[in-house]
Order: structure tokens, then sequence, then C-alpha cells
């Protein structure tokens, strides 16, 4: 992978990028404004919106969706290469620029390789399709007697052949994507599956990768965003003499959006502290404690039946026995290591903004409109982030950093501190769920009901309010964007009776916003829970009593790995006590991966602490392109998942939140890190599916599974934290 | 005020209003060193570790004034792509790292627990790094990486 | 953050003249309390006066029966120190217990004394092993030092120099962390020297630093983990917060100082 081409491996050979304006690369110096460069299809449509290959045989790959740290850079070009024909060193990939990519929709919901990916490979498909045809032609031979392969088009039978670039010229192909193109026949794969190395790696690890925090453009100042003490507050004044010992800095204040700029990054930050303001601030929240109560109360959108099978009513009141639990999931934050950070150049009727949004085509719809500007006259470009999982404080802090360059007719560097982030990232939503449920005679779940309560997502409307426009009164179509939080709120295990009723929320406190696996992983802690509940009432073996009434064969297999990688033994729950092990499956989405995951831990019942020893994971995701991309995903959703789930809950009182940084709001540190079993299931001839989220909704479940057959106390409450475990040992017999 | 610092074995001089900038600051802006990175401000995240006299330190804890004297290393005084440092080298090797932000630290302070500890158990590591913290999950190769660059397998 | 003037100090008497020019003044030692309290504005100094260029506040040695450490110590040399592991090896644990490497490179135990910080584990450890706190102006004994939270007996211009202990027959710390800024959430130092036991507890009390008597007069007639079965500290005493209940807290206490116990005895 070393002469792997690109222009972000020339970018990276200085970490701190500095753009001067009419340098020569047209990627991040063009001129700003322009809707695509000369020449650029961006119609997704077409193949050469996608590909572009070049006379000297090399080939850029224009892709809509972004590599988050997630390995999308490896494999997008892994997925075009096999298909068309081509060595990976020849490839250069360009990610997520508005002029530059198609768009391909917003790297969210785990879909960079399921549709960016497969997309794309359908353009190379349809691309070697071409190419056979045109060296066919030049052979003299029949389109069927050649083979793209090595980047040349040869005769099947041997012999010389013709470069793609000596083929395609100066060319582009022209060409309709052709859904139908043929696709190499998996067992023919050379670089798909295989664990290629990520290209970002060695300049992120030698501290020389480009971050957007990095960049630095001619002229541009460093902006501080001023935030208020509560979330809708108003300015009523501020006092400049407080910062006139700073010299150089300015005030940027429209209506209530409050920042400063200076020349020097921390004489911005002093300036930002030592700013006096008086807000008129207001009491608007319900506050984290009286939240939970607060879902059942409403007012509510609309109730909406999910799923309806049987008569789950009938079934449960005619049960001797049954069993009924609620369970709860806390507003949660995406908790970025680096704060969000953009730089945006916005003068002369143009906007250029550099940014780690996840959505760079979607956003420039809401930044071109509270800008005031044509829509192709934005330009957003993506560069890396620090990681987010879901809609976190970038685009806010691009759009501070709009507002800021509008006003200065200068471009502006925004970084958020460690604070705004926490109090002012979009907040993954609460989520409220009860379950009742009964068993048969036959031992199996015979009824099942399912009731959530639920912020409503407007999926119709593209964004979340940004904070900076709203806070200058700017015009902005506003929504909810929590992702599809109802999903996964059934069991899959064959039950004849069941209802699914969504509660959906006018609203949520703290903006909610999409978190990784959105809502699943409540909705299957909920689900998975309760089905372990009823495996002990009918003192069964957790794992016998899925696979007893689980059919689809995929899902049998990892449930069944996942629990030979553990070493499980059969029993009932609770067990003896000592180590206890809990196992919990997902058939995400209930059309995607299939994901078990099986948990060993140890409590200590005097402190209530939960140690995770050992978390066993089986996973198929379809055809694998890239298999250390796919665990290295699906570790990440294991450790995540446990963090949010033993520690993390956003702490808000009337006026915002109050757990403003990591001592408040605590996650994983590497004391806590279990030992990882791992087992990914290779299906090359299965659609592939991401990896990002699916692997992350089974952890809280198996994790709560796996205290109760430790100690006998089920976990419903997000965080487990250690008093809340040892609250519900001592009163043992009720549950936490 | 003038400053002189000795960062990565070259003596730097700079001009800084604040003698209480901290020394991040100073190294992503005026000295151009963006390895290191700002994650909290607080010293509760390890984000922005250097090594200042073969110790792992938070440099946006420590004033530019304090800093004068010290022999600092960042991440790029550490190794290159082309000559990495052993640590470093090994965070290739296991690909031990995610988005990257917080890539820094973690090498930074492995890089400082293997200088003084060549053969650190696994438990070990994780006492070191429990001050970094990790977003992304990448955790586990992270401590493979260590292990392996001090010799030995994790597990 | 705010302007103030910053003094590197060469010697401790030059460090007292600079507090005495500047009525507000502060020492910055290590400076991992100080700075983010000043960032946060809950400090705001007319000046800081930096220790650190001064030698001879930093070192280790045993004089006799005492074990004499520097103020400007840090948590790292102490953790590391063979006289310490030899005449103390529960205070060496203690100070590796603290933070993490970077904290402990850069924390000293003069600061984290002076600023008492009610979940720091250094007052824990000078409590229950009664050291003297040795200032540029007299002797001060733990128990009269720590006097709640963040307040101490420090006069203005007084600076801490050095701490004397006194090895014990038999001592531990336990702590229990906050999970992310590994801060004690209760911490708990047992000393036992003769019949004079001591219990301290950190992180825990509504005032800061605190002897636990009860448990203390418990461990008089037997100094066994059993001795304090069904001992339970008073929630009255305890601290209230994000992280934990006093209930929760005071639970902790015994349970921590029941650990401890059997620490010390080696179990």
């Amino acid at each position: 992978m070393n002469a792997h081409l690109s222009r972000r491996a020339f970018l990276q050979s200085t970490g701190a990028l500095v753009v001067a304006f009419g340098a020569a690369d047209a990627g991040l110096a063009q001129a700003p404004g322009s809707a695509g460069a000369p020449g650029r299809v961006l119609d997704p449509a077409r193949v050469d919106a996608y590909l572009a290959l070049h006379p000297d045989g090399t080939m850029t790959i224009y892709c809509g969706k972004v590599d988050l740290g997630t390995g999308l850079r490896i494999a997008i070009p892994q997925m075009a290469a096999e298909e068309l024909g081509i060595g990976l060193e020849k490839i250069n990939l360009i990610e997520g620029d508005t002029a530059l990519t198609p768009d391909q929709g917003t790297t969210a919901g785990s879909t960079g390789i399921a549709r960016g990916g497969v997309q794309i490979r359908q353009a190379a498909a349809t691309a070697r399709e071409a190419l056979q045809r045109m060296g066919a032609e030049r052979l003299g031979l029949a389109p069927a007697d050649v083979v793209a392969t090595e980047g040349e088009v040869r005769p099947r039978n041997g012999g010389a052949g013709i470069g793609f670039g000596e083929l395609i010229g100066d060319r582009q192909f022209a060409l309709k994507l052709d859904a139908k193109a043929p696709l190499r026949n998996p067992d023919d794969y050379l670089l798909v599956g295989k664990p290629l190395r990520r290209p970002d790696i060695p300049a992120k690890v030698t501290g020389t990768h480009l971050y957007v925090h990095n960049l630095r453009v001619d002229g541009m100042l460093h902006g501080r965003i001023v935030r208020p003490p509560a979330v809708d507050a108003k300015l009523v004044s501020i006092d400049e003499s407080s910062i006139a010992h700073i010299p150089g800095v300015r005030v940027v204040r429209i209506e209530n959006f409050l920042g400063v700029v200076a020349e020097d990054e921390w004489d911005a930050v002093r300036a930002s502290r030592a700013l006096e303001a008086n807000w008129e601030t207001r009491d608007t929240l319900v506050g984290d404690e009286a939240l939970r109560q607060s879902m059942q109360a409403g007012p509510f959108e609309s109730d909406e039946v999910l799923l309806k099978k049987g008569d789950a009513r009938s079934a449960l009141a005619s049960a001797s026995d049954r069993l009924r639990s609620e369970f709860y999931w806390p507003v949660q934050t995406h908790g970025s290591m680096g704060p969000s950070c953009a730089v945006a150049d916005v003068r002369d009727g143009k906007a250029t903004i550099w940014t780690a949004s996840q959505g760079t085509h979607r956003f420039r719809f809401a930044f071109a409109h509270f800008l005031g500007l044509p829509e192709d006259a934005v330009r957003l470009i993506y560069l890396d982030g620090a990681g987010c999982y879901g809609m976190n404080g970038h685009d806010d802090a691009a759009a501070d950093a709009a507002l800021m360059s509008r006003a200065l007719g200068r471009p502006v560097r925004v970084q958020w501190m460690r604070e705004d982030e926490h109090r002012f990232d979009p907040k993954g939503p609460p989520q409220l769920l009860a379950l009742e449920g009964a068993l048969g005679s036959d031992g199996k779940i015979a009824a099942w009901r399912t009731e959530m309560w639920i912020p409503k997502a407007t999926a119709s409307l593209p964004n979340v309010p940004l904070l900076g426009p709203d806070a200058a009164g700017a015009k902005q179509p506003m929504g909810i964007s929590t992702g599809l939080i109802s999903q996964n709120a059934s069991p899959p295990y064959g039950v004849k009776n069941v209802d699914v009723l969504a509660h959906w929320l006018k609203d949520a406190p703290l903006r909610p916003s999409n978190i990784r696996a959105p809502g699943k992983i409540a909705n299957i802690f909920a689900v998975e829970s309760f089905t372990d509940e009823l495996a002990a009432k009918a003192r069964e073996d957790s794992l016998a009593f899925r696979l007893n009434s689980l059919e689809d064969p995929r899902g049998v297999e990892v449930l069944k790995r996942a629990a030979a990688l553990l070493g499980w033994q059969a029993r009932p729950s609770p067990g003896p006590g000592g180590l206890g092990r809990g196992i919990a499956y997902v058939h995400y989405k209930d059309n995607e991966n299939y994901v078990a995951i099986a948990m060993e831990v140890e409590v200590d019942r005097p402190t209530g602490a939960i140690h995770v020893r050992r978390v066993a994971c089986a996973h198929d995701c379809g055809l694998m392109i890239n298999p250390d991309g796919v665990r290295s995903q699906v570790e990440g959703n294991i450790l995540q998942t446990l963090s949010r789930a033993l520690f993390e809950e956003i702490k808000f009182d009337r006026k915002g939140v109050t757990s403003a940084d990591w001592a408040s709001y605590p996650i994983l540190t590497y004391p806590d890190v279990p030992e990882l079993l791992i087992d990914l299931v290779q299906r090359p001839h299965e659609p592939p599916l991401g990896a990002g989220e699916a692997s992350a909704a089974p952890v809280a479940a198996a994790l709560a599974n796996a205290v109760h057959d430790a100690c006998g106390i089920q976990l419903r409450t997000v965080p487990f934290t250690r008093e809340r475990v040892r609250t519900a040992l001592s009163g043992e017999g009720k549950s936490g | 005020m003038p400053y002189t610092l000795t960062v990565n074995g070259s003596e730097r001089s700079l001009e800084s209003r604040d003698p209480d900038q901290p020394l991040l600051y100073v190294l992503r802006n005026a000295l151009g060193f963006t390895g290191p990175k700002f994650g909290c401000g607080l010293g509760q995240c390890g984000a922005c570790t250097v090594i200042a006299d073969g110790s792992p330190i938070r440099s946006c804890q420590l004033p530019i004034s304090a800093a004068q004297g010290m022999k600092i290393t960042t991440i790029e005084g550490l190794g290159t792509i082309e000559k990495p440092h052993p640590v470093q080298a090994a965070f290739i090797e296991e690909a031990a790292a995610q988005c990257g932000y917080c890539t820094n630290g973690m090498v930074m302070t492995s890089a400082a627990l293997l200088a003084q500890n060549p053969k650190p158990s696994v438990e070990e590591v994780k006492q070191a790094l429990a001050g970094n913290l990790c977003r992304c999950g990448t955790h586990d190769r992270v401590l493979r990486a260590v292990m392996r660059a001090s010799g030995r397998q994790k597990t | 953050m705010y302007a103030f003037e910053y003094v590197r100090a060469n010697s401790v008497r030059g460090a007292v003249s600079a507090l005495a020019k500047h009525e507000d003044g502060k020492i910055l030692a290590g400076g991992h309390t100080l700075l983010p309290t000043m960032k946060q504005r809950l400090a705001s100094p007319s000046a800081l006066v930096d220790l650190g260029a001064i030698k001879d506040l930093a070192g280790i040695e045993q004089r006799g029966r005492s074990l004499i450490i520097g103020a400007m110590t840090t948590h790292a040399a102490v953790a590391a120190s063979d006289v310490v592991k030899a005449s103390i090896p529960s205070l060496a644990e203690m100070a590796h217990m603290i933070g993490d490497p970077a904290v402990r490179n850069r924390g000293t135990i003069g600061g984290s004394i002076a600023n008492n910080d009610p979940a720091a584990d250094y007052p824990a450890a000078c409590l229950a092993l009664n050291a003297t706190i040795v200032t540029n102006q007299r002797k001060i004994p733990a128990s009269d030092f720590f006097k709640g939270l963040y307040e101490t007996a420090l006069e203005p211009g007084e600076i801490i120099v050095r701490v004397a202990f006194k090895p014990p027959s038999r001592a531990a710390y336990m702590k229990f962390r906050n999970p992310a800024s590994r801060f004690a959430l209760v911490g708990v130092f047992v000393a036992k020297k003769g019949s004079d036991i001591r219990v301290a507890v950190t992180g825990a009390g509504n005032q800061g630093v605190f002897r636990w008597r009860a448990a203390e007069e418990a461990l008089a007639k037997r100094f066994n983990p059993k001795s304090l079965d069904g001992l339970k500290a008073d929630a009255g005493m305890m601290n209230a917060d994000i992280h934990a209940s006093p209930d929760y807290r005071a639970h902790l206490v015994a349970v921590m100082t029941q650990r401890a116990v059997a620490k010390a005895l080696g179990k």
C-alpha cells in the first residue's frame, strides 16, 4: 500500500495543512462557491460521478460517503478495484466534497459499504463493461473474448493487452450507471475479503494525519463561541471592557449568537472566558431526574402500531402468569474525543466550509438557507474530525464558523471547548419501554407486547436546528433526526401473538439526534433482557430458550458460535454465584446483520462494581469486504456500548447540561477493558452489509443478563452504575 | 514575552503574551506540531500528551513558562512514517486507531512506559493508559500493539 | 482566563517575598489542580508563584526513624522510591494509585496537601500516618493541618517545605475510584503503630478528609476486618454530588476500611 496514490496521502505529509488560495491542489484550493469543479459530473445516476480514469492509467474514486475512522478509505477502493480489475496502488479516493463527489446520502446508519460501496461497485462494473467493449474493438475480438485485469483489457486466451488509460484517453465514460452490469463472481475475488491495511493509519500514528482541527487557511482567524449558561437564553448585554486586556480580539454578536475571534488561538480562548455577558435565562427543561416520568405524560405527536400479529392482548389477559417490566435508556452524548471544529470562508457571495460532517451534501441546503446564498454557491468539504457516532457537534461548529466568517469577511476557524461539546452536542434521546409477556404450556413465549415512549424523528426535514443560526435568528429548516429508533422492538423468536406500539413524543430535551445504532441498543436491551426474564421463569437455559424458537439458520449459527467462544454451560439463570454469563441476539433491523454476544462478568457485591471479564461476539454481515475493518468496528461497538451501559448518563437541570466534562460524564477506561473474542462469519455470496452499528445492539442486554446470572438482580435502568447495582443488591428480589 | 523551548531536539524561540498559555497551543500553532491534540483542556483525556524530560505530561496543563528548560518530545519527534518508533510501528502493525484523534496520547504514554518498563504486563499497560480516553473503542488493539512493541503477545 | 502575574521563584525566600507582594497570590507546584480550577474561574489569584525551579524542595530521604519527603517531590518519584518502599510501602502504593502517569509526573506532595482537595489521596495518608508538615515557619501535625474543604492551617506567605512521616507497623490504603477522574470516591488509609490506630477517610466527607473514630475504637480492641462488621459510617457526614449519594458513600467507607485492614494484615 505504500504507493497508494491519494490526495490525502499527499496532504498527510504535513499534518498541519496551510491552504494558500491559488495553490495547485484543486481539491482544497478551488475558488470557493463553484457547484462542481469543471467537468465534474455529480449526477448519482452517471458512472462519471464516481469514477475518473486518467490517461496515465490511474483512477480517482469520488465517494459521497466518508471515512469516519471506519475503514471506508480502504474498503471502497477494494470494491472498486476488484470490480474494475485495477491495482489498488493506482487509486486515489476523494470523499464528501460537495463540489467533487455525488450525493450518496449521509454517512449514517451503517450504509457506507452497503449503499455507498455497492453503488460505486456497480459504477465500476458498468465501467468495466465499457472498457472491455473498447478493448475488444481495438484488439479485434468479441467482448466475450477479453478480460479486464491489472488495469488492462487482455485477450482471454493470453497475449498483450491495452491499458485502461490508453483506452479511455482524456474522455469520460459518459454512461448511465447500469444496475444490471454483471458483477464478478465472488469466488474469483483477489482483493475483496482480504484484511488490507487502512492507508490512514501510519499518519494517524505518527501525528501527521490531516484533521479539520489542523487546517490553517491564509488570513484565518481563530474563533470561540461564548455559549449561554442555559438553553434558549437571551443575550441582554455584553461588557467589552472585560476583554480590553487581550489586544486584537473582536466580538461577533448576532442577536443571541456570541463569539470572539483573534489572530492567536489562545487569545481567543482567553477572551471567550473573560468576556462578561448578561443572559436572560429561563427554566425550560424537565431535568434528568424527572425525565423518565415526564415521558409517559407527553405531549405526544401520535401513537403508531408498529407490529400486530395474532391477538396479544387477549393472550396476555388469559395467561395465568404474565410478566411486565420497564426498561429505560437515558440521554447520552456522542462524546467525541475532540471537540467539534470547522473552518469557513464566506465572502463575495460564496461559501467554502471545511467540516467533519457526516452529511456535507445534506447540510449544503441548510447552510445555503441560513447564509442566504444560492445552494450552488456553497461548498462543503469533508476533512477528518474526531470520531462521531451520529450527528455530534461538527455541523454546529461549521455553522458557527460560517456565521462568524460572513460577519468578518475573513476565514474563521472555530473549535469548541470540552464543555461546549458535552453541553451542546445534539444528544442520543431517552427511551422508555414497557414489555409484557407470557409463556405458553410448551414453555415458549406465547404472547408479547411492547410499548415504547420515544421522541419523534421528523425524517422529512433536513436537519436538527443548528445552534448558531438558531441563536442568530437565521431561518433554517428545523427537524429532529433521531434515526430509525423504533426498530428491533419485538422478539425474533416466532411468537404468535405480538403487539408493538410506539407513543411518539413531540420532542425530547437537549436537541435529540441520531447516535450509533439509533434506538436499537435500547430496544434490544429491553427485548433481550425480557427474553431472559421469561427464560428464567421457564427455568430454562437462556441459550436453549432462544434456540428452541429461532428458525433463521444464520441467527442460529451466530448464537451457537458466540456461546461456543465463551464456553457456554447450559443451566437456568441465576447461576450459583461467582462468574455470571449472559447472551443476547439481534437480527439487525430485522433484515440486516446477525449478531450474538455472550459475556462473562463478576459482580463485587459489597460495592456494586461490575467487572466484565470476557465478551464473545459472533457476527454475520454477509460479504465482508475487509475483515479487519469489520473486526475493528465490532470491537468498537462492543467497548463503546459497554461504556454507555455501565457509565453514561447526561445530567441536566432545568437550564442545561450539568455533566460537562469527563469527570462528571465518565466513560470506559483501560482498566475496564475485557478480553474480546470475535468470530466473523464470511458469506461471499451474500450482499455486503455495514458493520458500524449492528454489534452494538446486543451489548447492554448481554451485560444485564450476565449480571442477573451472577447475582440475581435484573438491571433495567441504564447506566448500571455501581451505586445502582449496590442498591439493587441490598434490596434483593427488587431490581434496578 | 519571549520564550525559548526545546522541542524534538531543537531550540525554538517564540513570543507569548500570556505566561500561562498552555504548551499545547504553542506546539499546535506557533511551532506547527499538530500531532498533540486538544481534547479537553482539563487534563482528563490525554489527547495532548507529550514527553517532557522522559515522562509523559499533559501539554494542555503545562504553562509555557514552566515548559522552558524541559526537553519536550512530541509524536512527530518520536518517529516518522518512514522511520517509526517501535511503539508506532506496532500501532501500525495492529491497525490500532479508528478516528485516531486520541492516538497521540496512547502512543506517547506507551512509549514513555516502555522506556521505563520494557516488559510490562497487560495489567501494567492498562494502568499506565488509565488516564487516556478513547471513544471509538480501540483499546484492545492498543493493548495488543503495546505488548507487541514490548516483544510479547497479548494473552 | 484573566490577567495575573507569573513569578518563577528560585528559592523559598524568593517565593515568600513574591507572595508578600501579591495579596491574592497562589503557589503553583505541579499545577494539576490549580490551573483547571483557574480555567473554570473557581480561583482567580493575582499572581502565580511557580516553585518548580527550587531544586532543594524535591527529594526523599530516611533520617533516623523519619521518612522525609520534599514538598516538590512528584507522586511518580514517591511511587518509585526504594527509600519509601522500604520505609512505608503503603505510601508508595498510594502514590502509585494517584491519577495516571502524566498526573503523577507533575503532581507533588506539597501541592496536594496545600490544596486539600476533598477527594485527594495524600491528606488521608498524612492524617493516618500522623505526618508532620514542615513549612518555612513551623512544624504542623497533620491532625491540626487539614481544616475542611480546601482549607488548611497554612497562613499567608507560608510555604510547605517538606513532610515527615514516622513508619507504622502496619498500614494500607484502599481506594474506590471515580471511574473517570481516578480521584477517590472513597479512599481509606489505615495505619497501626503499636496501640495507636488511625483510620483516615478521603473522598467521602462533606468537610474533606476525616478520621473515622468509631472504626479506630473497634480496631483497637482487635485489629481485624471482622471487628468492623456491622459498623456504618454516618451518612450525615458524607458528601453528596453527581458521583454518589451520601448513603452509598457511607456504605463504601465501611467496605473500604475493612478491605484496608485486611490488606494491612497481608490478607
